[in-house]
């Protein structure tokens, strides 16, 4: 199980480099999946998603609750250079 | 002139019943005559006709007359005139767009009609045609659903024939009809974590609770008609489905559904990954969805989404006041075997 283990972490890490060559720079989805999971443990936040600025820029929305999270989430105002946008978009229910 | 519109009325009375005897006369009533594509001043009786025919393909006793006692008529084309039935009706054959629901719910939107295996199916969601995974294969679905007076058997339209189970969190039962295989999915998956961790020399491990059964990307489900006379391959107030695409962002997008009816929108994100309420305790995570502004209420569930080609791209589950939540058409298709 472990040499398996080893195996896979061996493999992960040479796709990571392989990708890092490929790009030189991680795109805006490959952060928004690295940090995804962090930001939606806090409560407050129902979604994360990517979308477009005025300008048409691409940015990472993270969606919150209600008005008061904005203010009292500790939320990043961009993830490794990519812009961080908030939007209240309220409890999302099944309809 | 008030004179005239009168005489035109009085006379429309007498004569209305053998001028819509005519073939092609869908409707009379009193209105300025039209020429030349303007409005006149001169009252006249306007006979609506489906469609404009060349009188020469008319016989003798179905041609309006120019005039009637002295009245001018006019004729303009209509075509066929329906009534406008609401969503929440009972339609046979039934189009997409309209009211639906497995026995137990209220009602959600019957999306649009797919195929699977050279059959045809009524794709809808999970929460509306299987009850969030309470259902059984072979249930019935009502057409309306419950809510809009839809009842069993009269209104039975098709049988429950697959679904695709949502995942729910810390639910061992991986829903509500006692399937727990959801859970071992996610146990073997904090297993491989674990031992990762192990491996990297960590000092955080994971723990089971924190690690969330498998993300949903669809919340769907067909059902097969009992009759295929009852299938209208067509979507109320949208059309029939020119194929399917893969929504963008800014994509323009449109919907039929049985509350809020024809609605249009924009895709804002893409890449959505949101938590979303299933009755008061539930939660379930979707990932790789679709968002777009408020373009939906309560029972539009199940909506197909088009774009403003017709193509299919999208199938509507959720949404609060500010923003609606779309299954890609993809996810949906690839879950079930599915196609137009």
């Amino acid at each position: 199980m472990k040499i398996n283990n080893v195996l896979l972490v061996l493999a992960l890490a040479s796709a990571c480099q392989a990708a890092d060559m490929n790009n030189g720079q991680k795109s805006i989805k490959d952060i928004k999946a690295e940090h995804e999971s962090q930001l939606m443990a806090m409560t407050g936040v129902v979604s994360v998603g990517l979308g477009q600025d005025a300008e048409g820029n691409p940015v990472i929305v993270i969606g919150v609750e209600s008005e008061e999270f904005t203010s009292t989430l500790a939320l990043p105002r961009e993830l490794e250079n990519y812009p961080v946008k908030f939007q209240v978009v309220g409890t999302i229910r099944a309809r | 002139m008030n004179e005239a519109i009168t005489t035109a009325r009085t006379l429309l009375q007498k004569r209305s019943k053998e001028l819509l005897s005519r073939a092609n006369v869908v409707a009379t009533g009193v209105g300025f005559k039209v020429t030349d594509g303007r409005r006149t001043e001169t009252p006249s009786i306007i006979c609506s006709v489906e469609r404009r025919v060349p009188a020469s393909t008319l016989s003798p006793k179905d041609l309006v007359p120019q005039e009637l006692d002295g009245v001018p008529t006019d004729v303009i084309e209509t075509g066929r005139i329906r009534a406008l039935q609401s969503p929440t009706g009972r339609f046979r054959p039934a189009p997409g767009g309209v009211s639906v629901g497995h026995r137990d719910i209220t009602a959600g939107t019957l999306g649009c009609w797919v195929h699977r295996d050279g059959q045809w199916m009524i794709l809808s969601n999970n929460h509306v045609l299987a009850n969030s995974n309470a259902a059984e294969i072979g249930d019935p679905i009502l057409q309306p659903g419950p809510y809009d007076t839809g009842g069993y058997p009269d209104d039975q339209i098709a049988v429950l024939e697959d679904f695709v189970r949502i995942n729910f969190p810390g639910d061992s039962n991986g829903g509500s009809n006692g399937d727990s295989g959801g859970c071992g999915i996610a146990g073997s998956i904090v297993s491989v974590l674990n031992g990762i961790a192990e491996v990297l020399g960590s000092s955080t491990r994971v723990r089971s609770y924190s690690t969330r059964q498998v993300d949903n990307l669809v919340d769907a489900a067909i059902a097969r008609p009992l009759k295929e006379e009852d299938v209208l391959p067509e979507i109320l107030n949208i059309g029939t489905v020119a194929g399917t695409a893969s929504a963008q962002l800014g994509t323009a997008v449109k919907k039929s559904g049985r509350t809020t009816g024809f609605t249009q929108g924009e895709i804002l994100q893409v890449d959505v990954t949101v938590d979303v309420q299933y009755g008061t305790n539930l939660v379930a995570r979707f990932t790789d969805q679709l968002m777009a502004g408020a373009m939906s209420k309560g029972g539009d569930s199940g909506s197909a989404v088009l774009d403003d080609q017709n193509r299919l791209v999208g199938l509507l589950f959720a949404g609060s006041d500010q923003t609606t939540i779309i299954n890609r058409i993809e996810n949906v298709f690839d879950s079930l075997n599915l196609s137009l």
